[in-house]
């Protein structure tokens, strides 16, 4: 099974439909709005320097741009109902392997009370 | 007998996906339980070991630099950007465009493999590598190890010979480079050196088998060791000396390694907090071994080499430099080994390009190949805040 019809005729003057156009459009939007998104990181980081807040605020913007790059570029806005049953468990995984760690981490804070 | 016709409805089984998207969705989700191992571990290893008097390594203790990790952030989004436009071209049946941009798509990923090497030479001049970082600067390893190293490195510098017969090496040296120097009147010279500095590793005589030229060369060599290789500013050089001399003199109050580190490494970065405090100096600091808090206001703060030289080749104490080094090479190393796997497609796509193999019907491949590299992308856009920005 496939979704892409075979040979389709290369001719340069085949017009874009509207919908191939609007994705075009998107995609632009999309790689802007990334870029603003570094950006924005690098200045967070330029004037808060290394502290908490500005950990949290660029973590919450690298979360914005995976998720635009996963939403737009890897169409799962179209294609989640199928990838849902294999992703869902992953992501479940991902977290909990983080929060298992992390105990090891509140042990060495319980341990060496410095370390907080 | 009639054979009941079968009104068989089709049974789809599995996932409703081509097989090899879904392939991919599934390698995709192995690598992301990959990452998420590496990442983890980073964030919970630089949130569970410092101490307010070791912090993590700043980006600039480890020779770090922010926007090159940014400008690197900016050629995989606008590479992932182009791997789209490819597919969406090919999808529409303009195979020359598709390739124009898996090309541009190639090149982009070869220039943040570039900027990364030139980043991990950055780290290699400077030791920054596992196991090779020196952190513990007050027990027997800073004196043992740590203080004869950065007299090796200083001597590379600034050369082997002793104060007092540094002008006389240098200006031999110079003779030497100029092809002034010749076998028959060499010897006085040499033994003049040899009066100022007794341990100077120089031939005064020429052994019989060996020919004037030879020997010239050969004291040219020594000469070159003598005075060192350079390698710092001008800037820098005469506080390199003067660390060299009083490393090798080491009277009282005697050099302790943390001594040595900041002389190399400055006061300022580690008062950054406090502005303004202290005239600025070279001269070693009386107060060096003394905490921080317990120097008077007025103390003098050294300029470190670094400071004066940032290029200076010169190893200095980064807490928890080995375990920063360790993560930040298995993080960037396993990610820039993803990144090549990536463009050896691309570049299988551009070779049936140029034999004419390539066309609409190979959009499915560019997309799969398209979800690895915004997956990669991906991963980046993770990596660049942890390791750079917080």
């Amino acid at each position: 099974m496939s979704d892409h019809p075979t040979a389709i005729a290369p001719t340069p003057a085949a017009p874009y439909s509207a919908e191939e156009r609007g994705h075009y459009k998107t995609y632009w939007t999309v790689f802007i709005v990334l870029c603003v998104c570094t950006a924005v990181s690098f200045v967070f980081n330029t004037l808060l320097g290394q502290t908490g807040l500005s950990a949290a605020l660029i973590s919450v913007v690298a979360i914005i741009k995976a998720a635009l790059v996963v939403m737009i570029f890897m169409h799962l806005t179209t294609d989640w109902k199928k990838v849902a049953a294999i992703m869902i468990p992953v992501l479940i995984m991902c977290v909990m392997t983080v929060i298992i760690l992390s105990i090891d981490q509140a042990l060495a804070w319980h341990a060496y009370p410095d370390t907080r | 007998m009639s054979v009941a016709a079968h009104d068989e409805s089709e049974i789809l089984m599995g996932i409703p996906l081509p097989n090899g998207k879904l392939a991919m969705w599934l390698f995709l989700v192995t690598e992301i339980m990959f990452f998420t191992a590496l990442l983890g571990t980073y964030m919970i290893l630089r949130n569970g070991q410092p101490t307010p008097s070791n912090p993590w390594p700043t980006p600039h203790d480890v020779h770090l630099a922010e926007w090159i990790g940014a400008a690197n952030t900016f050629v995989l989004i606008l590479s992932s950007f182009f791997v789209v436009l490819a597919h969406h071209f090919l999808h529409h049946g303009e195979v020359r465009k598709a390739a124009y941009y898996i090309a541009a798509t190639l090149a982009l990923g070869l220039l943040f493999l570039g900027v990364k090497a030139y980043e991990y030479k950055a780290k290699f001049d400077h030791e920054i590598l596992p196991g090779r970082i020196y952190e513990n600067l007050d027990k027997e390893t800073g004196y043992r190890y740590f203080i004869p190293h950065v007299k090796r490195q200083l001597e590379h510098i600034v050369g082997t010979v002793n104060a007092a017969g540094r002008e006389t090496a240098e200006k031999l040296h110079k003779d030497y480079e100029g092809g002034l120097l010749k076998a028959d009147t060499i010897a006085a010279s040499l033994a003049e050196l040899k009066k100022l500095d007794p341990d100077a590793k120089v031939t005064l005589d020429k052994p019989k088998d060996m020919s004037d030229a030879d020997f010239v060369r050969k004291v040219g060599k020594e000469l070159h060791t003598l005075v060192g290789h350079g390698g710092v500013n001008e800037k820098a050089m005469p506080a390199c000396k003067l660390l060299l001399d009083d490393l090798r003199a080491n009277t009282m109050p005697f050099l302790t390694p943390r001594a040595v580190n900041e002389r190399i490494v400055g006061t300022k970065p580690m008062k950054e907090k406090q502005p303004g405090k202290g005239k600025e100096t070279t001269e070693p600091s009386k107060y060096v071994d003394l905490p921080e808090k317990s120097r008077p206001a007025d103390a003098p703060m050294v300029v470190g080499i670094l400071e004066l030289d940032p290029h200076a080749h010169l190893s200095h104490a980064i807490p928890w430099g080995n375990l920063w080094a360790s993560c930040y090479f298995a993080m960037t190393g396993f990610h820039a080994l993803h990144v090549l796997g990536g463009l050896v497609v691309f570049a299988v796509m551009l070779v049936m390009h140029a034999r004419g193999k390539f066309g609409p019907e190979h959009a499915g491949f560019v997309e799969n190949t398209g979800l690895y590299w915004h997956f990669v992308d991906i991963v980046w856009i993770f990596l660049f805040p942890l390791l750079y920005l917080v």
